[in-house]
C-alpha cells in the first residue's frame, strides 16, 4: 500500500463552448475527466484511483450558469452552483424541494464551488470501489462490500445486482420526484433524458451511476411547472448534520385537491444505487390524505423488497419511518 | 500558599505568547521546514492486516533516477527493550518493529520499506517498484477472537506477563492486571440492588489537525538534527537513539509548533526513518504522512470491552463492585489497560471491589496515549452501571456519587490515600448549577457523569535569563500544545513581581534546554511551571545577592517585593528600592550575568476530578442524537490561566462527545480500515456542538507553590457515560455500545 498525497500531472482544457468542451472529451477518449466544481475530483485523481489524465474544465463556459424562467418551468445551467440553487428565490418559491435539498449537500464551503451538475453526476461513495480495488463497477468480477469480510454499513438494501454501491446525491431524489429533465449536448445534438432514467443500476450498467457517456455534456436541468408550488418534504438522515453523505434520505412532493392527494413522488436515496422511487407507496396514498393515519398504514410499503446486507439492516426501519414523516401533513 | 485574592498575574487571561503567529501563519509547523537539496521520503505500508514477508526486493526502486535512498526492516538494528517512557506504555523494540516490520507485517498500513527521492511523485514510484511476497495470514480482529484459547497469535513469542504462574505457552494476552480490596462476594451479599452490564468502545483517533512530519539531516560525522511536531524532542531522541543505536549525544531534536498531539504526538513513527534515509543519501529528507496514513497506522485510541457490576443498600452505599476489563492494544503490547483499571473505581470509596485488566493484541495499529488514555473506556462503563443503579434506587445521579465520593484521606481504589481533592465541591456545584436545575426539554434525556485522571509529575528543566534591561527569557523543553507558554509566563510574573508583558518563553530544542519529559499526563504547568517557579526563586535570590552588594549589607539583609530588592524591615531606610533592570545596569561589577535554574522530578502532581452533565436530544424515528447543552465542572488546583482552564473543558468535551455520538475506526473483516479520513471518520465539527459552559472549581494541590493540578486530560473522560446517559433517560432503554450513531441508536429503539 503506498500513500499517496500529491496529483498526478494533467492536461488542463478550458473550452468556451458546450461544443468544443464535447468534442474535447470524445478526442480525449477514456482519458479525460469533465470537471464541474471539483469537489470530488481532485481525490480521485489523488489517490489514483481513477486514471484520468486530462481535465475538462466547464467553468469556463458561462452559458451553462444560471437559473433562468422557461415556458414550462424553470432551468437550471448544471454549473450554477449548489449555493445558488439552494437560496434562489425562484426555486425557493416553487421548487422548495430542490433548494431544501441543494442545501443540505455537504458544508457550506462545498456548496459555494459544487454544482448541481456535479452533485447528480458524481460516482458513489463506496469505500472499497474508491480504494481503488478491481470491484464489479470497476471492471473486476467480485463485490467486497458484499463479502462475508466486507463491512457495508453505507451500501444498498434495495435494487443490488452484484454491486452494492449507492448514490450519493442528495439532490438526485429531489430531482427525481420533481420529474425534471436532465438536458444533455454530445456535439451538436441535444437529448433530454428524465431524471429517473438519468441514474442507472448495476443491472442496467455496473461501471457506470448515469447515462452519461464521452462527449455527453450535462448542460441543464429544466424543472416541468405541474409540480411547482407542490406540497413537499425532504429530510436527510446522515451520522453528522453537515459534511457527511445521507445513510437515508427521503424528497417527497404530493400535488392534493381539498385534503386527499391527487399524485405523489417519493423517493429515497442512499438505499440503492439509484434515487429510489417507492412506487407502492405512492400508489396507495392516492385519494387519502397527507395524515397520520396514512402515514402508518403505507410506511412499511416502503422497504418492500429489501435486502439488508451484514451491517445496514437499520435502513429498511429508517426508510419507513421518513416515509411517515413525510405523509404526516 | 499564598490565598487566591493576593494573586497579581495568576488567575489573569492575557493574549498566549504563540497566538499572534499561528492565526497569521507565521508559525513554523512539522512540514513547514524546507532544507536546500532536501529529499522526500515515502514509507511503503502493509496491504495486509497480518503476514508473513517472505522476500523484498528493492533493487527495481533503488535504481530508478531521482531515487537516493532505499530502506527496510533489514537496515534498522536491533532494538535495546527498555519502557518507551512518557504516556504510551510499551517497549523500545517493538516500537522499533512498529517503525519498520522486520519478519511480519501486523496490521494494514504496517511500514515495510521507505524510500527517499528529489520528488514526492518519484518516491512514490519508487514504491511501486518495490517487489514485495507475502504469506498472508488470518488477522486477529476482535477481543473475543483474540482473547479465545485456540486464537491466531499475532505475536508468537508473547507469553503474558503478571500470570500468578509464568505462562507456558504464548497467548494474545499481553499482560493481566489485578486491584482488589475487601471480599467482593460478601459485599455483594449485602447489596439491595445489582446492576451489572458489558460495554464495548471502538478504536477512536486523537484527530490531530496536523499530520506527522519530520525533517532529519545526518551530517558527515554522524551526527543527526531532526525537527518534529511532537510532544516531546527529548523522548522522540531517546527513542531515536535506541533503535538506531546511536548516542543520544549525536541526535539533536527540535520540536517545531505543534497543531495538535492529544498524547499521540508522544512516540516515533517516522524520525528513526527520516534518519536513516538521509544517513544513506547524505542529504535532508523530509517526510509527511497523509491524512490517510495517519488514520492507519499512527496510534489510535484503544478498542475496550468492560464488564461492570456495582451492588449497593437502599440508601445508595456501594457494597461491592467488580470490573474486568479488556483494551486492544493493537499491533504491540501497551494498552492503556493499567490506568483504565486503576481509573475505574477511583472517584469512589469502596470497601470491596476487584479489578481484573487485560491488555490483547490484534491485528490492527498499536495504540498511543489519548487524553487520559484507558480511563474514557472503563470510566465510561462504571459511570454508565451508576446511572442504572441511581434509577434503580430512585436516586439523584449526584445524590449517588457523593454519597459514595472519595474526599481527602480516603483511600484510593489503586492505592495511596488522597491528599486535598476536589470531587465532593464538583459534585456539590453540579447539583446547584443553574443548568441542572433547569427543566430536561421536551424530547431530551439528561446524563450525568464524573471523571477522573491521576495526572502526572515527572522530570523537567528550567533556566531563566535576565536580559540587561530586566526583561524576562525563560527557556525550557516542553512543547506547547495548551498554552504553556502562557502558564510559565504568569507564573514568572507571579513569583518574580514582574509584568507577563516583560515575559519571553523559550522552547528549547534538546541542545538549548535542559531534559523535559513528554508534555504529557497533564503534567506541563504543573511540572515544568514548577521548574520555572524554582528558577525565578533561584534569581530572586541571587538578585538580592547582588542587591546586598550593592548596598554594602548583608543578603539576608534584602526581600523581594513587587519585582523589586527591598531593604529589610530595621535596614537603612534610605536605600532605593532596586528593580530587575536597576540590578541588571550594575550586573557586571556585581558578578556578571544572572541566570536561575531548576531541574527535578515533580511530586504530588494532584488528582483531577471532575463532573459533567448534558441534555441530548434523541429522534426516535432516525436515532440522531443532538446535544443540546453540556456543563463542565472540573478540579483545577488553581487555575493559572482560566481562559485555556476552560479551554482544555470545553475541548475535551467535545472529543468525549466525538467519541460517545460518531467517533469510530469501521475496520472490515479483513482488518482493513474503511474511514481513514475526516469525512467518514466523524469528528463533531461547530455545528454539532453547543456552546460547552464551564465551571471552574479551585481545590488547591498542596503539593505545588500555587496550587496547580493538572487539567489536560481529565476533560474527555465524563463525557463518553454522559452521552450515553443522557440517551438512556431520553428512550427509556441503554444503549451499552458506543457510538450513538443513528445506525446504533435506531437499531436499540426499534428492539425495544
Amino acid at each position: 500500500m503506498a500513500a499517496h498525497d500529491v496529483m498526478p500531472d494533467i492536461e488542463l482544457f478550458q473550452p468556451v463552448t458546450v461544443e468544443d468542451a464535447s468534442a474535447i472529451a470524445r478526442r480525449l477518449e477514456g482519458r479525460g475527466w469533465v470537471l464541474a466544481g471539483g469537489q470530488d475530483t481532485y481525490g480521485w485523481l489523488k489517490d489514483r484511483a481513477k486514471t484520468a489524465t486530462a481535465m475538462i474544465d466547464l467553468g469556463t463556459i458561462e452559458a451553462l450558469s444560471g437559473i433562468e424562467e422557461t415556458a414550462d418551468g424553470v432551468r437550471i445551467g448544471a454549473m450554477t452552483t449548489l449555493r445558488t440553487v439552494s437560496r434562489d428565490p425562484l426555486i425557493r418559491e416553487r421548487y422548495a424541494l430542490l433548494a431544501e435539498a441543494a442545501g443540505k449537500v455537504a458544508s457550506p464551503q462545498i456548496r459555494n464551488q459544487g454544482t448541481l451538475g456535479g452533485n447528480v453526476a458524481q460516482d458513489t461513495r463506496c469505500w472499497y470501489y474508491r480504494r481503488g480495488l478491481s470491484c464489479y463497477r470497476a471492471g473486476g468480477n467480485i463485490c467486497y462490500a458484499d463479502s462475508p469480510e466486507g463491512m457495508n454499513r453505507e451500501h444498498a438494501i434495495l435494487g443490488a445486482s452484484r454491486c452494492v454501491a449507492v448514490s450519493p446525491s442528495d439532490t438526485g431524489t429531489a430531482l427525481v420526484a420533481l420529474d425534471a429533465v436532465m438536458v444533455i449536448q454530445n456535439g451538436g445534438s441535444v437529448r433530454r433524458v428524465p431524471a429517473a432514467k438519468f441514474f442507472v443500476g448495476p443491472a442496467v450498467n455496473i461501471t457506470h451511476m448515469t447515462v452519461l457517456r464521452e462527449g455527453d455534456i450535462l448542460t441543464a436541468i429544466e424543472l416541468p411547472a405541474a409540480w411547482a408550488g407542490a406540497e413537499h418534504y425532504f429530510e436527510k438522515v446522515a451520522d453528522r448534520d453537515v459534511w457527511d453523505f445521507a445513510l437515508v434520505s427521503i424528497a417527497a412532493a404530493f400535488r392534493t385537491s381539498g385534503n386527499a392527494i391527487e399524485d405523489a413522488r417519493l423517493v429515497c436515496g442512499a438505499v440503492s444505487c439509484v434515487p429510489h422511487r417507492l412506487n407502492a407507496v405512492e400508489r396507495a396514498v392516492i385519494g387519502r390524505p397527507r395524515s397520520e393515519e396514512t402515514a402508518e398504514s403505507v410506511a412499511g410499503l416502503a422497504s418492500q423488497g429489501a435486502k439488508p446486507l451484514n451491517f445496514n439492516h437499520f435502513k429498511a426501519p429508517l426508510m419507513e419511518n421518513l416515509v411517515k414523516r413525510a405523509l404526516r401533513s | 500558599m499564598a490565598e487566591a485574592t493576593e494573586f497579581k498575574a495568576i488567575g489573569t487571561r492575557p493574549v498566549r505568547p504563540d497566538g499572534v503567529d499561528k492565526v497569521t501563519g507565521r508559525a513554523q509547523f512539522g512540514a513547514d521546514l524546507n532544507l536546500p537539496n532536501m529529499l522526500y521520503g515515502k514509507v511503503l505500508r502493509s496491504p495486509h492486516a497480518h503476514a508473513r514477508i517472505r522476500r523484498i526486493d528493492l533493487d527495481a526502486a533503488r535504481a530508478m533516477p531521482g531515487v537516493h535512498a532505499v530502506v527496510s526492516g533489514a537496515d534498522f538494528p536491533g532494538a535495546q527493550h527498555g519502557e518507551i517512557g512518557g504516556e504510551g506504555g510499551g517497549d523500545v523494540a517493538d516500537v522499533a518493529k512498529n517503525v519498520m516490520a522486520r519478519d511480519k507485517v501486523l496490521y494494514h498500513g504496517h511500514p515495510l520499506a521507505a524510500v527517499a527521492a528529489t520528488s514526492q511523485a518519484i518516491a512514490e514510484a519508487a514504491l511501486a517498484a518495490i517487489e514485495v511476497e507475502y504469506e498472508v495470514l488470518t488477522p486477529v480482529l476482535d477481543l473475543e477472537a483474540a482473547m479465545a484459547p485456540d486464537a491466531v497469535l499475532v505475536n508468537e513469542n508473547c507469553f503474558t506477563k503478571n500470570l500468578p504462574e509464568p505462562a507456558e505457552k504464548p497467548s494474545n494476552i499481553a499482560s493481566v492486571m489485578t486491584l482488589a480490596r475487601g471480599n467482593v462476594d460478601e459485599g455483594f451479599e449485602l447489596a439491595d440492588v445489582i446492576v451489572e452490564g458489558e460495554y464495548r468502545i471502538p478504536m477512536a483517533h486523537q484527530g490531530y489537525i496536523e499530520p506527522h512530519a519530520c525533517t532529519a539531516t545526518v551530517n558527515e560525522s554522524g551526527q543527526a538534527t531532526v525537527w518534529t511536531c511532537t510532544q516531546g524532542h527529548f523522548a522522540l531522541r531517546t527513542q531515536t537513539a535506541n533503535i538506531l543505536d546511536m548516542s543520544v549525544a549525536d541526535l539533536k531534536f527540535i520540536a517545531s509548533e505543534i497543531g495538535g498531539g492529544f498524547g499521540g504526538k508522544t512516540v516515533v513513527y517516522l524520525e528513526p526513518v527520516a534518519v536513516m534515509l538521509s544517513t544513506q543519501a547524505r542529504r535532508p529528507v523530509k517526510m509527511v504522512m497523509s491524512r490517510e496514513e495517519v488514520f492507519r497506522a499512527s496510534g489510535p485510541a484503544a478498542g475496550s470491552c468492560a464488564k461492570i457490576r456495582v451492588g449497593a443498600k437502599k440508601d445508595g452505599t456501594i457494597t461491592a463492585a467488580t470490573a474486568w476489563l479488556a483494551y486492544e492494544a493493537g499491533a504491540f503490547e501497551g494498552a492503556p489497560m493499567g490506568p483504565g483499571a486503576m481509573c475505574v473505581f477511583a472517584p469512589y470509596d469502596l470497601e470491596n471491589f476487584r479489578v481484573e485488566g487485560f491488555d490483547v493484541l490484534v491485528n490492527k495499529p498499536k495504540v498511543a496515549a489519548y487524553r487520559a488514555p484507558g480511563a474514557p473506556q472503563s470510566m465510561h462503563a462504571m459511570e454508565s452501571a451508576l446511572d442504572d443503579l441511581a434509577r434503580e434506587l430512585n436516586m439523584d445521579p449526584i445524590d449517588l456519587r457523593l454519597k459514595n465520593a472519595v474526599a481527602e484521606g480516603s483511600q484510593a481504589a489503586y492505592g495511596p490515600k488522597f491528599p486535598a481533592i476536589g470531587f465532593r465541591e464538583c459534585l456539590e456545584a453540579a447539583k446547584a448549577h443553574p443548568n441542572y436545575q433547569k427543566p430536561v426539554p421536551e424530547g431530551a434525556g439528561r446524563g450525568v457523569a464524573a471523571g477522573f485522571w491521576f495526572n502526572a509529575g515527572m522530570e523537567s528543566s528550567a533556566e531563566v535569563h535576565i536580559n540587561e534591561d530586566g526583561t524576562v527569557q525563560i527557556i525550557e523543553g516542553s512543547p506547547d500544545i495548551g498554552g504553556s507558554r502562557a502558564s510559565m509566563a504568569l507564573m514568572a510574573a507571579e513569583t518574580l513581581g514582574v509584568p507577563y508583558e516583560k515575559i519571553r518563553v523559550l522552547v528549547g530544542d534538546t541542545e538549548a534546554s535542559g531534559f523535559n519529559n513528554v508534555t504529557g499526563g497533564s503534567r506541563t504547568t504543573f511540572a515544568t511551571g514548577m521548574a520555572v517557579i524554582q528558577a525565578c526563586e533561584d534569581i530572586i535570590a541571587q538578585c538580592k545577592d547582588r542587591a546586598a552588594k550593592t548596598w554594602g549589607v548583608d543578603a539576608d539583609q534584602v526581600e523581594w517585593e513587587d519585582g523589586q530588592a527591598i531593604p529589610a524591615p530595621g535596614v537603612n531606610a534610605e536605600l532605593k528600592p532596586l528593580t530587575l533592570a536597576e540590578i541588571m545596569k550594575t550586573a557586571a561589577r556585581t558578578g556578571g550575568p544572572i541566570l536561575g535554574r531548576a531541574a527535578l522530578n515533580a511530586r504530588g502532581p494532584g488528582a483531577g476530578f471532575s463532573v459533567n452533565f448534558g441534555d441530548l436530544k434523541v429522534d426516535r424515528e432516525t436515532g440522531k442524537v443532538d446535544v443540546l447543552s453540556f456543563t463542565a465542572i472540573q478540579d483545577a488546583g488553581k487555575a493559572i490561566h482560566p481562559a485555556y482552564v476552560e479551554g482544555q473543558m470545553q475541548g475535551g468535551a467535545v472529543q468525549g462527545l466525538g467519541w460517545a455520538l460518531n467517533e469510530e475506526y469501521i475496520f472490515d473483516g479483513n482488518g482493513v480500515l474503511e474511514n481513514p479520513g475526516f469525512l467518514d471518520y466523524r469528528i463533531p465539527v461547530a455545528s454539532d456542538m453547543p456552546m460547552i459552559d464551564t465551571q471552574i472549581i479551585e481545590v488547591p494541590n498542596p503539593s505545588h507553590p500555587f496550587g496547580v493540578r493538572g487539567v489536560g486530560e481529565t476533560p474527555i473522560v465524563a463525557p463518553l457515560a454522559v452521552a450515553a446517559n443522557a440517551v438512556r433517560d431520553a428512550i427509556g432503554r441503554r444503549v451499552h455500545d458506543l457510538p450513538l450513531s443513528p445506525p446504533n441508536v435506531l437499531a436499540a429503539i426499534e428492539e425495544g
